[in-house]
């Protein structure tokens, strides 16, 4: 059997499924009926995969506690499947999640969730891939209906997720990933952002290229996993805080970007300073290694001084 | 000289030139400088005639702060004032046509912090986008949580004039009209043009921010 990102040619899912599944299947690639609330919310849900993603990299803390957390660059969201559980999906090296995304307000199992669940169940239990088929609403009460659900439509195997879109539940998570002030306008403008730059992608990209191109928009605000060159690391890893006690350092650097937060008497300065000149800001470091924090971020913002 | 916008009664004569200097077109960078720096001297003197004795807290853009927040400190310093400053560098992002300008703020300097100030002051020459006045107002209101906010300006929209309310107040030399074929609708958008390049690079220093915050050797400069 051929399988390229878990899709099924046609003679496979023929011969499993019949006829009328794989034209129910081949129907589901023009879109069902989507109004404009269903659209934002599954725009919301690919920024919150991006999102979570990003952040379980970031802090070493999976999405979920028995899977790992991979780099940005290992993991694809992907809208629209060619799949029976087709809204959202996404790969990792270890799992493929299938969502479909409901906006609506009496969500509940009917014939024919069930029939595409079991549908894709039955495709992927003949694959060795770890799978998971989950059904996505953004409210409490049917949140709760559905999962201890008594309806002869429920789906063999079927998770159910609440994302409730109220503004701030991803917020916290996305100050871990923003290089700019931590204020709550500007986590909010980020996730903005994010779903801006999943907007304008090929709705098929790692985590990492839509992060890559939701920093350009924030213009650098947001933080790439880019490697650091180690001039660079070895000298923020020798900076110390200058007068222990009364100063608060934190100092990072994401490619050629460093956030800094720093705190003394009773001023803080905190932000990011992407370097313009490389060039100019490695020959200064190769002159003169800076031993304070401030010292560094000077240079950072003047390169050599010319 | 073509007439725009309306400007406060008895104003010096230079500053209603200084002023056609930010609105009209046709001037350079120094020539837009020399204008923000005058007013900017202008505002101190009447804020620092003020009798009050209260700390103070006054916010202000990085690209405009040595020349129209610092002579407002000066001032306020002179009267033995006690001023918590507080800088912020915002860079300009992609945004929905209905918001009009939209930002984030990439750095701040924060100085005196906890200083407690019922007064915040919010000033910078030009202040005619409503989201630029509403990310400083959202950061001074979860910073400090101030009674009273203060916006002064130059140049303002009528717009902004009017959102005052009891605990804000929007005042400026010069208010804007909304339309008017007689400046660019996208005031603040011409005059971070016709400021310096230097002041509106997104690692711009201001010195006197340097002066506070980078004491001591100073390498690479």
């Amino acid at each position: 059997m051929r399988i390229r990102n878990m899709q099924f040619d046609k003679s496979t899912v023929i011969d499993l499924l019949g006829q009328d599944a794989y034209d129910r299947l081949v129907d589901k690639l023009g879109g069902g009926k989507a109004n404009g609330d269903g659209f934002e919310y599954e725009l919301y849900n690919c920024a919150y995969e991006i999102i979570e993603h990003a952040y379980a990299y970031a802090t070493d803390e999976p999405v979920e506690p028995n899977v790992y957390a991979y780099h940005p660059g290992e993991v694809t969201v992907q809208q629209g499947a060619f799949a029976f559980v087709d809204d959202i999906l996404v790969d990792t090296p270890e799992i493929s999640v299938f969502y479909q995304i409901k906006h609506v307000e009496k969500l509940a199992w009917t014939p024919d969730l069930q029939f595409d669940f079991d549908c894709q169940k039955d495709l992927m239990d003949t694959t060795s891939r770890q799978y998971r088929l989950v059904l996505v609403t953004h409210l409490k009460e049917r949140f709760d209906a559905l999962k201890d659900s008594n309806s002869q439509y429920v789906p063999d195997n079927a998770w159910v997720y609440l994302r409730p879109t109220s503004r701030g539940a991803l917020l916290d998570k996305i100050k871990k990933l923003m290089l700019c002030v931590q204020s709550e306008r500007n986590a909010s403008l980020i996730q903005w952002q994010v779903e801006l730059a999943w907007m304008k992608g090929p709705r098929t990209e790692s985590v990492l290229t839509t992060l890559e191109r939701a920093s350009e928009f924030t213009r650098g605000a947001l933080i790439t996993f880019a490697p650091t060159n180690h001039t660079l690391a070895n000298v923020i890893a020798e900076i110390e805080a200058e007068n222990v006690g009364s100063e608060i350092l934190k100092l990072s650097a994401d490619g050629r970007t460093i956030q800094y937060h720093l705190r003394w008497d009773d001023d803080e300065f905190e932000g990011f300073v992407r370097v313009e000149d490389w060039c100019a800001f490695e020959r200064a470091l190769a002159r003169e290694k800076p031993s304070t924090a401030r010292e560094l971020i000077m240079m950072a913002m003047h390169g050599d001084g010319d | 000289m073509i007439f725009a916008g309306q400007q406060q009664p008895d104003l010096p004569a230079e500053i209603s030139t200084a002023l056609q200097t930010l609105v009209q077109y046709g001037f350079t960078p120094s020539q837009t400088i020399a204008a923000v720096r005058e007013i900017g001297l202008y505002w101190a003197d009447r804020l620092a005639s003020r009798a009050a004795m209260s700390p103070v807290r006054l916010m202000g853009l990085s690209i405009d702060f040595d020349e129209f927040c610092n002579p407002i400190i000066d001032a306020l310093g002179r009267y033995d004032r006690a001023v918590a400053t507080h800088c912020l560098w915002i860079a300009e992002t992609p945004y929905d046509r209905s918001v009009g300008f939209e930002g984030l703020i990439a750095s701040e300097y924060r100085h005196k912090q906890s200083l407690i100030c019922d007064e915040v002051i919010i000033a910078t020459a030009v202040m005619t986008e409503r989201n630029q006045l509403n990310i400083m107002l959202d950061r001074a209101r979860e910073m400090y949580d101030p009674s009273d906010i203060r916006v002064i300006a130059a140049v303002a929209s009528d717009e902004l004039v009017a959102q005052s309310t009891d605990g804000l107040r929007v005042e400026a030399l010069l208010r804007l009209p909304k339309h008017s074929s007689k400046f660019n609708p996208n005031m603040f958008g011409l005059f971070r043009q016709r400021l310096p390049a230097a002041n509106v690079r997104p690692n711009h220093m201001p010195k006197t921010i340097m002066k506070a915050a980078f004491k001591g050797p100073q390498i690479g400069m």
